[in-house]
């Protein structure tokens, strides 16, 4: 059974992002799994209340690694075209997507603006947990230090691994019919 | 016209610490710079008597989350309350003592050539493993950072002060930024969490237009 988690929180998406999230799963992921939407407004039955209220945004997806087993992580604005088992072939080490392609162009600005080349709107991990347990020791530091998790996980040395094969691009790329499609700062 | 000595500390961060450099310069805007004058001009006005004001020469002061200790150098340059034998810049990050080194070596220098004697004393820590004893070897205890901790660390950390100790506390009501866990609506509020730990609070309040700072100075029960 794969965990598949998904994170609302605040205003930003509203509930319709996550019922689409949700049917594109049922679809497109025939592998047995569990859909949960962990968020701070529980209230659906496929809902579960975030754990660390203190914490903002993006944070909670980090939060997410207090769970253990086959999991998988989707932000809420992707868009899923075509058969995506291929993301649970195998549970292992933590993996995410590799920025490169559309932030190849921004690599001048890289060290000192704490920049990254991952991207976590799909995660997949089966034990993260000590990750979680390390910003949490330095919570404070690490929130001042960078805007979010992907610069997080990229400047802390965190061990990862990314996506093999060609099936996720960017909407930044100008491509809107692979297999997935992020549609990450688009509605920032 | 910035002058040369500052330029070259600014290149050796960057060269050393890119990944800093925009933290850096943060820990020295014009509001932290005016935060921090306004706390050691406000410590000056405190008429209150604390631990060790008539029986020691010189005292220590702990920064508590001092961040690269720029408030250390306000209070060297401004506090006239005492003359002080330590600074204890406490922070948990482990690249704070190499950078504020990096970043203040010439003021100390500068400093000793005047016969200023104070040392200021970098120590990598989390304020929660703080001990009593710890606690205990300072007469003032400041800690701005208040927004950034859970109220309960800031309690435990005030119960660890010996009685009598000066405590200076700082907050905000900004809480659009992400590592504001704690900020508070007003002074009001931020007074009454501590009511039941202080004597003698004076408080005050600083607007910086888009949020408002607080600051309260009092005794420990």
């Amino acid at each position: 059974m794969v965990n598949v988690y998904c994170v609302k929180w605040g205003t930003k998406y509203d509930r319709s992002f996550v019922e689409n999230l949700k049917t594109s799963i049922e679809k497109h992921f025939t592998i047995e799994h569990k859909f949960i939407c962990f968020t701070d407004k529980p209230e659906k039955d496929y809902d579960i209340p975030v754990t660390h209220p203190e914490l903002r945004g993006v944070w909670h997806k980090l939060s997410l690694f207090q769970f253990t087993g086959d999991n998988l992580f989707f932000d809420l604005d992707i868009k899923i075209n075509g058969d995506i088992n291929f993301l649970a072939d195998r549970f292992d080490t933590f993996t995410c997507i590799d920025s490169t392609p559309w932030k190849i162009h921004k690599l001048d600005r890289l060290e000192f603006r704490n920049d990254t080349l991952i991207n976590t709107s799909i995660m997949r991990w089966t034990d993260n947990r000590k990750v979680f347990d390390d910003f949490l020791k330095k919570r404070d530091l690490y929130l001042r230090l960078y805007k979010g998790i992907d610069r997080y996980i990229y400047n802390e040395d965190i061990k990862y691994k990314t996506f093999q094969g060609n099936a996720i691009s960017s909407w930044q790329e100008g491509i809107e019919d692979n297999t997935i499609v992020l549609h990450n700062q688009k509605y920032a | 016209m910035l002058d040369i000595n500052t330029i070259e500390t600014i290149r050796k961060i960057f060269n050393h610490y890119p990944k800093r450099f925009v933290d850096v310069l943060n820990s020295l805007n014009e509001k932290q710079q005016v935060s921090k004058e306004w706390l050691v001009e406000k410590l000056n006005e405190y008429k209150y008597p604390f631990r060790h004001k008539l029986k020691k020469d010189r005292i220590s002061i702990m920064l508590l989350c001092s961040w690269y200790g720029m408030l250390a150098y306000k209070l060297i340059d401004k506090f006239n309350v005492k003359k002080i034998d330590r600074v204890y810049c406490i922070d948990f990050d482990p690249k704070a003592k190499q950078i504020a080194n990096r970043l203040f070596r010439r003021i100390d220098n500068e400093n000793l050539h005047k016969g200023i004697l104070t040392q200021v004393n970098y120590r990598e820590k989390d304020i929660k493993d703080l001990s009593e004893n710890d606690m205990s070897s300072c007469e003032i205890v400041i800690n701005t950072s208040c927004e950034h901790l859970e109220q309960q660390t800031i309690y435990d950390n005030l119960d660890k002060c010996p009685s009598g100790t000066l405590i200076v506390l700082q907050s905000n009501n900004y809480d659009q930024i992400q590592e504001h866990i704690n900020t508070v609506k007003d002074l009001q509020e931020f007074v009454s969490q501590y009511q039941s730990h202080l004597i003698n609070i004076q408080m005050y309040e600083k607007d910086f237009l888009d949020y408002k700072r607080f600051m309260i100075i009092g005794i420990k029960r």
